[in-house]
């Protein structure tokens, strides 16, 4: 996939003036963001928090080693049977999928859903080499048939209405038009079921892999998960390298956390553990069992002690939902595979800083999102961290506007002196005359008042500041409060 | 890319060396006897209060989505899946393995409605692909369980001789039959009898396992809840009291 964060403002205006979209957004709130909460009542918020806890030691431990661990994965799901490919960067991992392909003339692959394939570009890649990547997740069906890119990490497809995807199905596969949601679910059913019987291979993520004993680990709930990894001969499995844990038993922590943060379920319909491929006693399964395990930028996280806490995420989808950001742009804003605060946190370090440069910016920091984070990844940090990198330039990258260096250095100097400060707001009071109309500024000159006021109104300054008004109410009120100067 | 480049890359972003020791964490540390221990406690948990958790198991599976029954007999039982198949109409039904079908006359009971039952076994004149044919052509398919976990209301399935996962993955009717010495309480139980299949299986403990809770569903289409996407439409789950 191109990124397109680059285009963050463009799409970020397209997203709000599309109704359809708005719709969806609001729809996230009282959906799954509700569903959660309801999700961890039933546990009690104090097990919540419990949980939420012990998955960060886990995690904090897990990284602090993840080359140990890795191997360790690496070791067990050979001596399962299965075959481990290592690699570097997105574009490596999705030669190595072709390569199996190629070697073992696959025509047709079923995938389940996977980010990490996204990352990769994987379908356009296996398309162009004659192999037919066929999405089997509802959502991500639906995005390929209508050639986008997934909107939400959680739910792909989410910003499309009941009759959008009636007319998508009805102009690609023929069938009826004002299909509802249960009549296209079936439409999906029977069409992608013979396409799983047919498949020379099935391809899927991971949600988490367990080093001890070499099992993979897949979260789903319309069972095209445990298709894509029982019918066809080869099941290839693709994942981030931070998905690895140490043993069985973190699977008490993490598989309570996903399904609530994500859905608000107890527990999803299916949780697969595949731990290589079938053995010869056994009736069905593939003969061939692969795991990529594939780098691209998270190495870059977790060399940095400020941003290693993102490879904590278990891809819930809880920060999306809770954002006010997201929730008024969605997912497509974001210009590439994750979006949202997380996404503004790991998109830079996959595509490069100076690329995703407005992602950092694209927050309120409030705290919405490590509140609600069932890893209580602390994700606004991150951001100022990303935002003081932008702008004071690591090496290669972007420094601050020349106007914007300017207007601070004039900002410290008033601040600093609350005489200089008075005179200023007098000028500033008696400037702003011609521009206020009811005691808002709707457009202000200079490149940096302009922008704010493009979307937004600026309220005016008062004609008396808090210093003035303070002053008086100590004139008139008792004297033991010691004057402010 | 080689193994060895990429597990030193990781190491370089850590800023360690090769020859770090092996960290410790405690589940991996436990003894093949210490996690005898551990399960044999949760076995006598479960079995103490096995009544109690085959009433949380049915609440949680109807919770689920799960048609839940507590069957008071085997007879009763067994008639609660012969009227499903007659219920739904069914012709065939594909049948797993399972020890539970040693000692329940299903298939007879199934036959004698004039369903066609297959057991899931490869034979003279059995091959992988025809029991493929079959379990995707079936109306029913039945299976036993090797876990059922009453938190989260979810049946347990393993590799076995004669068990396969498109039985209870292909039909769209899915009927689990539970015996009472296969509840147990929490997710954590079901992982530390695992983890003893995988010390005593000296490191295999089996090619997979399927954790199925309710129906197969989504919600991707406007956050419509819709049960019966490419697993089952519906799931039962028939507890042998
Ligand atoms: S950052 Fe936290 S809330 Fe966001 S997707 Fe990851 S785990 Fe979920």
């Amino acid at each position: 996939m191109q990124p397109r964060t680059q285009e963050f403002s463009k799409l970020a205006a397209r997203a709000l003036g599309d109704t359809q979209v708005q719709k969806a957004l609001l729809g996230l709130q009282t959906g799954f963001d509700q569903a959660r909460q309801r999700a961890i009542l039933e546990l009690t918020p104090e097990a919540w928090d419990r949980l939420r806890d012990r998955a960060r030691e886990i995690r904090r431990h897990t990284l602090e080693r993840l080359d140990y661990y890795v191997g360790l994965l690496a070791d067990n799901v050979v001596r399962n049977g299965g075959a481990v490919h290592f690699a570097r960067d997105a574009h490596e991992a999705a030669q190595i999928v072709l390569d199996i392909a190629r070697r073992n003339g696959v025509k047709l692959a079923v995938k389940g859903k996977s980010m990490v394939s996204e990352e990769m570009a994987l379908n356009h890649l296996l398309a162009a080499n004659g192999v037919e990547a066929l999405e089997t997740d509802l959502g991500e069906y639906i995005i390929q048939l209508a050639g986008e890119t997934p909107f939400h990490i959680v739910a792909p497809a989410i910003h499309k209405s009941q009759e959008e995807v009636a007319e998508l199905f009805a102009r690609k596969l023929g069938t009826p038009e004002g299909a509802d949601a249960e009549a296209l679910t079936r439409i999906a059913r029977e069409t992608l079921r013979q396409k799983f019987l047919q498949a020379g291979m099935g391809i899927s993520g991971v949600n988490f892999a367990i080093a001890e004993t070499g099992t993979v680990c897949i979260v789903t709930n319309e069972g095209n998960g445990r298709m894509s990894t029982s019918l066809p001969p080869i099941h290839v499995a693709l994942m981030g390298m931070e998905k690895v844990t140490p043993a069985l038993e973190d699977l008490g922590v993490f598989y309570r956390l996903l399904p609530r943060a994500a859905t608000g379920q107890r527990a999803t319909s299916y949780f697969t553990l595949v731990s290589g491929p079938r053995r010869n006693e056994d009736e069905d399964g593939p003969e061939q069992f692969h795991l990529v395990m594939m780098d691209n930028g998270r190495s870059r996280l977790l060399a940095d002690p400020e941003l290693r806490e993102a490879l904590f995420c278990i891809r819930c989808g809880a920060c999306l939902n809770a954002c006010p950001v997201y929730r008024k742009v969605g997912g497509h804003a974001y210009g590439w595979v994750y979006p949202g605060p997380i996404g503004a946190v790991v998109t830079p370090a996959m595509v490069g800083l100076p690329k995703a440069v407005a992602l950092p910016f694209a927050s309120t920091l409030c705290g919405a999102c490590r509140e609600v984070c069932p890893v209580k990844i602390n994700i606004p940090r991150m951001l100022l961290k990303l935002r003081a990198d932008a702008v004071e330039g690591a090496p290669g990258q972007r420094k601050a506007s020349w106007y914007e260096g300017l207007t601070f250095r004039a900002w410290g100097r008033l601040m600093r002196s609350e005489r200089t400060l008075a005179r200023a707001r007098g000028v500033a009071v008696f400037l702003q005359r011609p521009f206020s109309r009811d005691g808002w500024l709707q457009k202000m000159p200079l490149p940096l008042f302009y922008r704010w006021t493009r979307g937004r109104d600026f309220p005016t300054l008062a004609r008396r500041s808090f210093h003035e008004l303070w002053e008086d109410e100590l004139r008139t009120s008792s004297p033991q409060v010691p004057p402010l100067r | 890319m080689k193994r060895e480049e990429f597990l030193s890359a990781v190491r370089t972003a850590l800023g360690g060396g090769a020859d770090a020791p092996i960290p410790e964490y405690l589940p991996m540390m436990l003894r093949p006897a210490d996690q005898r221990q551990k399960v044999v406690t949760i076995e006598a948990r479960a079995r103490a209060r096995r009544s109690q958790l085959i009433v949380r198991l049915a609440d949680m599976a109807a919770r689920q989505g799960w048609k839940a029954y507590r069957a008071a007999s085997p007879e009763d039982g067994m008639a609660y899946v012969v009227a499903l198949a007659k219920e739904k109409g069914a012709r065939s039904a594909v049948r797993s393995g399972h020890e539970v079908f040693q000692r329940l006359p299903l298939d007879a009971a199934l036959r004698g409605q004039g369903v066609q039952v297959m057991p899931v076994a490869l034979g003279p004149g059995v091959t992988r692909e025809q029991l493929r044919e079959a379990m995707a052509r079936a109306d029913l398919g039945i299976t036993g369980a090797d876990y059922a976990i009453a938190e989260t209301g979810s049946v347990a399935l393993l590799p076995r001789q004669g068990v396969s996962r498109l039985v209870s993955l292909l039909p769209p009717v899915h009927v689990a039959i539970v015996e009472a010495h296969q509840v147990y309480e929490t997710l954590d139980d079901l992982w530390a009898l695992r983890r003893m299949a995988f010390l005593e299986g000296n490191g295999d403990m089996g090619s997979y396992l399927s954790l199925i809770s309710g129906p197969s569903r989504t919600a991707d289409i406007e956050q419509t809840l819709v049960v019966g996407v490419h697993g089952p439409l519906e799931a039962h789950m028939v507890i042998m009291v």
